[in-house]
């Protein structure tokens, strides 16, 4: 286990080996080909040692902020992010420290002030609402606090949605979807509405939903908030059994300290910077 | 997979499923049974000439209701009979007058009077008396769905028209007249005596033509050599008696009112529901634009439902209105459904649903995919 706390920004980027940075791209013509990696001329930026080629996610100067009573509050001020394929990255801090809002902005489902975001070598920070949608339903899983289950479709429909929205038949899909909750415990289950399962077994059903297109990062909000902790270190045993098989990065927003030991770092953020 | 999540969110809520069923069911019968009891109303307008069995009405020019008619000069029907392609011509009497009745009151009554020896301007059937009812002396029929506001004459019964005795010797069924006052027919000659009518005068001619004779060509020959008549199809004059109560009363108005507001109803019914329903849902909803749904897909979605919904309450709304119309269309109150009305409310309902998912789509639109982080 791997349990380095990110004392600065910066150690969030040990990893990091090579002076790369991607630079964006016009993409004013609204295709999904956003950029070019390129190596960086003048490292100019010491404190700043660019990205790394098994980036996934990266995320530079990442700022946001909302009005407040008619005052602006920074609630991501130049934050730096990077995740590999592969790894499992925890954001920690405390209530209204920024973390929820940054996995936002990494999944797409929010836009920051500025700063750049590229996932999988394309830059993705500036697109269009539309193109921000394809950029989650091709790139990205989500598991959230709540399961977010779709209550009138069955287990195996749940997991199957997104698969559907990527063009694949209902049939196929269902087939698949079947052999994945097999793999998380619930064959048994397939058929059951999320009403008439535990909140563990819901959870698994969703893990199972973000992560049945192999998609590059997973990004969980708070999976175990809602569970009990013999529950909640099920689903990160089989998040971490799942995301290890398809390498994909992941990104755990989480409060609970007793699951950090599943991290391979994590980051501790407040008010709106890394620690 | 997009109908199939709408069908099963559908589905799976069933309390407001009914409540936006119900709406359509609603404005459908409502559409449908207003539109059956106009036309079936309206129908009453025309019912003489339509049943008349005439290719061409001629009467006194400017004619407009087949139940004002204007006398004209009787003898000018020699001039009709004498133009090529006129098989037969036969004139029509229609007088006011007034009946008595058994309590010493009367009942206003329009007199129809035709030749016996045709069958042109016979509207009625015999389907109480002799078929010859008309040959025996004094003889009128009535209709039996008059038989309250006549005070149920029996066959044999002596009664009183403009004075005159009367004998109802028949009876017919489903001959109504759109005014309040019963039909009675009697014979041509009788129908001048009872009304003290100057017997050298005619109220229609009625005009069958050879087959294949065009009817309006002799509808123009007919004005050429008559300058005070105005001849046209029966079709023509049946559309005029028809359109005489539509634009002089506010009948059409009323009825179209009363369906529009049916429509109006049953729109604000399955806006509210489906509404309700993505209220419900709204987090599902956030979550499937997180995961990846496009606004087009969510409009397929929100549309597929009012689609369902529209779909399954029409089919029940028409089999609903199939058995109001059995049950409770009497030729008084008749509910005359055409086809073209069934289909035409199909989708006029069909769009409305449509458009009512507009409204829970305006409130999907401003879900931010952001709040299902947010709890």
């Amino acid at each position: 286990m791997n349990n380095d706390h990110c004392p600065h920004k910066l150690a969030n980027l040990a990893h990091l080996t090579l002076p790369q940075v991607y630079r964006s791209t016009d993409d004013s013509d609204g295709s999904l080909d956003f950029g070019s990696v390129e190596h960086r001329a003048d490292n100019s930026s010491s404190t700043r040692p660019a990205t790394v080629p098994s980036s996934i996610l990266a995320a530079t100067n990442i700022r946001k902020s909302y009005f407040i009573g008619g005052e602006r509050r920074w609630v991501l001020d130049g934050v730096d992010f990077f995740a590999a394929a592969g790894e499992c990255v925890f954001l920690s801090g405390p209530s209204g420290s920024g973390k929820s809002t940054l996995l936002s902005i990494l999944g797409c489902l929010l836009e920051s002030d500025s700063g750049e975001l590229i996932i999988s070598n394309r830059r993705v920070d500036q697109l269009a609402v539309a193109q921000r949608t394809l950029i989650r339903r091709e790139y990205i899983g989500f598991v959230f606090q709540r399961f977010q289950l779709i209550r009138g479709l069955s287990a195996e429909d749940n997991v199957s949605v997104p698969l559907t929205l990527q063009g694949m038949s209902l049939a196929e899909a269902r087939d698949r979807s079947g052999q994945l909750l097999e793999r998380v415990g619930l064959g048994s289950h397939r058929k059951h509405m999320p009403t008439s399962m535990s909140p563990g077994q819901c959870q698994r059903v969703a893990l199972a939903r973000a992560v049945i297109t192999s998609p590059k990062i997973v990004l969980a909000d708070e999976p175990t908030a809602a569970l009990d902790s013999k529950s909640g270190a099920e689903v990160m045993e089989l998040l971490k059994e799942l995301v290890s098989a398809s390498g994909s990065a992941t990104v755990v927003v989480t409060h609970d300290p007793r699951i950090h030991k599943y991290a391979d770092r994590i980051c501790e953020i407040e008010n709106g910077r890394f620690q | 997979m997009l109908w199939y999540i709408a069908f099963r969110t559908l589905l799976f809520d069933r309390g407001k499923l009914l409540a936006g069923l119900i709406g359509v069911i609603f404005s459908v019968v409502l559409v449908n049974i207003q539109g059956g009891l106009f036309f079936g109303l309206i129908t009453k307008a025309s019912l003489l000439v339509d049943r008349s069995h005439a290719d061409i009405w001629v009467g006194h020019r400017g004619m407009h209701n087949v139940d004002f008619p204007h006398p004209m000069p009787a003898r000018w029907i020699n001039r009709i009979r004498s133009i090529p392609g006129v098989q037969e011509a036969e004139p029509l009497r229609i007088y006011f007058s007034e009946m008595s009745l058994p309590d010493g009151n009367f009942e206003g009554v329009t007199v129809v009077g035709v030749r016996e020896e045709t069958e042109l301007g016979r509207a009625y059937e015999i389907v109480e008396g002799p078929a010859d009812a008309l040959d025996y002396a004094d003889g009128v029929i009535v209709d039996k769905c008059d038989d309250g506001k006549l005070f149920n004459p029996r066959i044999g019964e002596i009664r009183e028209i403009g004075g005159r005795r009367v004998r109802v010797s028949g009876k017919s069924q489903g001959v109504l007249s759109f005014l309040v006052t019963p039909y009675v027919f009697t014979t041509y000659d009788r129908a001048a005596e009872l009304t003290r009518s100057d017997v050298s005068m005619s109220s229609y001619f009625l005009v069958k033509v050879d087959p294949g004779v065009d009817a309006e060509k002799v509808c123009g020959e007919i004005r050429r050599r008559l300058d005070d008549v105005t001849a046209v199809p029966s079709k023509v004059y049946a559309a005029t008696s028809i359109n005489f109560w539509l634009t002089r009363t506010g009948i059409g108005l009323s009825f179209g009112a009363a369906t529009f507001l049916g429509l109006l109803v049953g729109l604000v019914m399955v806006a509210q529901t489906l509404y309700a329903m993505v209220l419900d849902r709204i987090s599902e909803f956030a979550t499937l634009k997180a995961i990846g749904a496009s606004e087009r897909e969510i409009i397929i979605l929100l549309s597929a439902q009012s689609a369902l919904v529209a779909s399954v309450g029409i089919a029940i709304g028409i089999g609903v209105t199939m058995i109001i119309r059995e049950v409770f269309s009497t030729p008084r109150a008749a509910i005359d459904i055409p086809l073209g009305l069934y289909l035409a409310s199909a989708l006029l309902v069909f769009v409305i649903c449509l458009s009512a998912s507009a409204l829970p789509y305006l409130r999907v639109r401003r879900v931010d995919p952001h709040s299902v982080l947010q709890g």
